[in-house]
């Protein structure tokens, strides 16, 4: 079961193309990491994902093929966007009687629940809450739709780091609980490393990595040698980027094949952090599996 | 003061974003420090899936894939709609083999002494060698 | 930790899903409304009780439009004084009210989502965006309707004095309130409202587009469509005259041949034939003999106030066609082109 299936999808406002040529195929049941640099068309994607907007070229499938923004999406999807937006004069109470009047499966109970174990006081207008309190309502409501996938807009981007914890805390918890898929995007990597077991990386409206978080870190090396050697280094592996001081230089290497460590040089693992920016500072290397996915109708 | 119950579970895990060990390799760790210094012991439950994501904020699979590796070094067991109780004892290495190692060691540091290192260069040394081997043996392990 | 159960003070009964939606939402600009409509309503009922005691006290009723009696007159004349002003500028202030009402709950309906990114909470729940549209649309506009049909009723009962020495088909005064028309051009307004904020993305913009478009139709059809609803009755004026109640387009004398007369023309003989019978015993009565004798007739064009109802009905409908299809244009606006 995949979560989300674009094949060479893009759209473009005006003469820019936000997302181009986008082709993934997002297994299902995963935490997924969207990353990439601001204007890098993560919010474009997540937008066409939840069907508040169409493609130009290409197309995006949900769910095993649906199509986003039809009424079977809209009920197994839910969407926190940027800035987690909510009606500011809205009690929260009224909040909830707000998604639940225009959805079907609503857990009035799980919303409740959570949002008093959070100490979140439901008379208070949602526009009095801290920025914490109104991720955690935004997060509240999405979650009693007891969605198939959860898709997130940097939903942490303006917390301070307790509330950003504790949202991504309830975030798991859920996910532990339900086995919900989600789609999670963010211009800050250093904290994904410890949610995220799917990652994309999009640079300039691209995909240019996709792929399972312990099979890229498998595939991933960092050498670290002398630079005098660098020329013949690079001729013999897969080199996504290159560090180099006067004397030493740090190499991010693709291990497509086994091949042996260089005399001299210092084979490390990477990490998930590491890989991203690498690849970020070389738009021109992608880490993209094989061509394997199924056509998907149209 | 402020105390936060990680469930009713025997040790609380941490985790160091810095250290450049994977996740759930730390929480496997702690498990085994936890075994050797004393504070788990045979029968002893690890904390729940769920109460660890709560407190730290991380995948359940990384949970899960942790409890799997302890179960495959012996070190624990799921029960089936209970948890994941602690079970087996870590290697402990015996005596003679101990001393052999710390004469070698002995040796070591005075050709070292000899070579003209100072305390923080040896120190530095071993931190390099170490960290060189443990990752070729994760990485033969793959 | 307890869960509180949150209703406190007077609790409504349990309204369904979208209905509950669009009153939350709206609630402010719909109280709004009332309150306009009411205070212009209180002021119709306070004054309208007193004009229509008076009415009766004064026997104006059973005097005519052309009252003989002294009684008669002297009757009349304190009705006029008291009332006529009001007549005469309430229907015209009230003429506007329309593009206010229908502005204020329309311009900002997809507007504020789209200013305030909203819509991306909104439009992403298990309801289909154009549903939510069609929904709300449709409520607010039938609570709109009813409230500008009662209103204009309301205006009805107010107006009944005047109608028999007024009328109510011209342009510019009770037509604008009475009847179904001013219904039609809320809804107008509203639909028109609801198309531009979600075009424009901005409500202070809508509403200022829509208030002028608005006025821009309004006052196009008044003053060139209206007149020819119905092809207008051409008649010669007669002794008793057109009365003052009908919508007269235009007057103009014809001499015996039966030439109209311009103005100029008109002006000229005027001033010969009062030099001629200046001296004469009774200027006035000389003066409308010589055009008499001379076969010079004078003639109006207009609409007779027993039309009233036909124009309203088809004036109405159009605004009302309109107001659906600028509906529709927007539900097919937000599906189509939404973020």
């Amino acid at each position: 079961m995949t979560a989300l299936v674009a094949q060479r999808a893009g759209k473009r406002y005006g003469r820019t193309w936000a997302l181009r040529d986008c082709t993934l195929a997002i297994p299902s049941g995963r935490v997924v990491a969207l990353v990439g640099p601001n204007g890098a068309g993560k919010s474009t994607l997540l937008n066409l994902a939840v069907g508040l907007t169409e493609p130009t070229a290409g197309c995006i499938r949900v769910l095993d093929d649906v199509r986003p923004g039809t009424q079977p999406a809209l009920d197994r999807i839910a969407f926190v966007a940027q800035d987690t937006p909510l009606y500011a004069n809205l009690s929260v109470a009224d909040t909830l009687r707000l998604v639940a009047s225009l959805s079907r499966g609503w857990d009035e109970a799980n919303a409740r629940n959570r949002l008093s174990q959070l100490d979140i006081p439901l008379r208070r207008r949602v526009g009095k809450l801290s920025g914490g309190q109104h991720a955690q309502v935004a997060l509240a409501v999405a979650l009693a739709r007891h969605p198939e996938l959860l898709i997130l807009d940097e939903p942490v981007a303006r917390l301070d780091p307790l509330a950003r914890h504790d949202f991504m805390a309830a975030l798991m918890t859920a996910v532990a609980d339900e086995g919900l898929s989600v789609l999670l995007s963010s211009h800050v990597v250093a904290e994904l490393e410890k949610v995220c077991d799917y990652l994309v990386v999009l640079s300039r409206g691209q995909v240019q990595v996709a792929g399972d978080v312990d099979e890229l870190l498998a595939g991933h090396r960092v050498l670290t040698g002398p630079s005098s050697e660098l020329d013949a280094v690079v001729q013999q592996h897969d080199v996504v980027h290159a560090q180099t001081a006067e004397r030493q230089a740090r190499l991010l290497v693709r291990m497509t094949r086994p091949v042996p460590t260089p005399l001299g040089w210092r084979l490390d693992e990477t990490n998930l952090e590491e890989l991203v920016l690498s690849y970020l500072r070389a738009p021109q290397a992608s880490a993209l599996p094989g061509p394997s996915i199924e056509a998907v109708s149209a | 003061m402020e105390i936060d119950k990680q469930g009713g579970a025997a040790i609380v895990f941490r985790l160091d974003p810095a250290s450049g060990v994977p996740p759930y390799q730390q929480l496997v760790r702690q498990v085994e420090d936890a075994l050797r210094l004393g504070y788990l012991t045979p029968g002893d439950q690890l904390p729940k899936v769920k109460d660890v994501v709560a407190a730290l904020a991380i995948n359940p699979n990384t949970v899960l894939k942790a409890y799997r590796e302890l179960e495959h070094k012996g070190l624990a067991a799921g029960r089936p709609g209970q948890g994941t109780f602690v079970e087996g004892r870590l290697d402990v290495v015996p005596l003679r083999d101990l001393h052999a190692l710390r004469r070698k060691l002995v040796k070591w540091l005075a050709d070292a002494d000899a070579a003209g290192l100072d305390d923080e260069s040896i120190s530095a040394l071993i931190s390099s060698a170490r960290h060189e081997t443990q990752s070729s043996k994760r990485l033969s392990a793959s | 930790m307890t869960i509180t159960a949150s209703r406190t003070g007077w609790s409504l009964p349990r309204v369904p899903g979208l209905p509950w939606v669009t009153w939350r939402q709206h609630r402010f600009a719909l109280l709004g409304v009332l309150t306009v409509l009411g205070g212009f309503g209180l002021l119709m009922i306070v004054n309208g009780l007193a004009m229509h005691a008076d009415y009766h006290r004064l026997g104006v009723g059973s005097c005519g439009t052309l009252p003989s009696s002294v009684e008669c007159q002297t009757g009349l004349e304190v009705f006029q004084h008291r009332y006529q002003s009001i007549a005469d500028f309430l229907p015209t202030m009230l003429a506007f009210v329309p593009a206010l009402i229908g502005t204020f709950v329309g311009a900002p309906l997809i507007a504020r989502e789209l200013e305030s990114g909203t819509f991306r909470f909104a439009w992403t729940q298990a309801t289909d965006r154009a549903r939510w549209t069609v929904a709300k649309l449709t409520l607010l506009g039938a609570v709109l309707a009813g409230l500008a049909l009662a209103f204009s009723a309301l205006y009805g009962w107010w107006f009944h004095p005047w109608e028999p020495l007024l009328g109510r088909i011209q342009s510019g005064k009770s037509y604008e309130v009475e009847g179904v028309v001013f219904a039609a051009r809320v809804l107008f307004a509203f639909a028109l409202g609801a198309l531009l904020g979600a075009v424009l993305r901005r409500t202070i913009t809508a509403m200022a587009a829509t208030l002028a478009v608005w006025v821009g139709v309004v006052f196009s059809t008044a003053i060139y469509l209206r007149p020819h609803i119905q092809a207008p009755v051409v008649a010669q004026d007669s002794a008793l005259g057109i009365g003052r109640r009908d919508w007269v387009l235009s007057t103009w004398t014809q001499d015996a041949s039966g030439h109209h007369l311009t103005n100029g023309q008109l002006n000229d003989l005027t001033r010969r034939v009062a030099t001629r019978v200046g001296t004469a015993a009774d200027p006035r009565q000389a003066f409308d003999q010589w055009f008499l004798q001379h076969g010079y007739t004078s003639w109006s064009k207009y609409q007779p106030n027993g039309r009233f109802w036909h124009f309203q009905l088809v004036e109405g409908s159009a605004y009302l066609v309109a107001a659906l299809l600028l509906g529709a244009g927007t539900v097919w606006w937000v599906r189509r082109r939404a973020a």
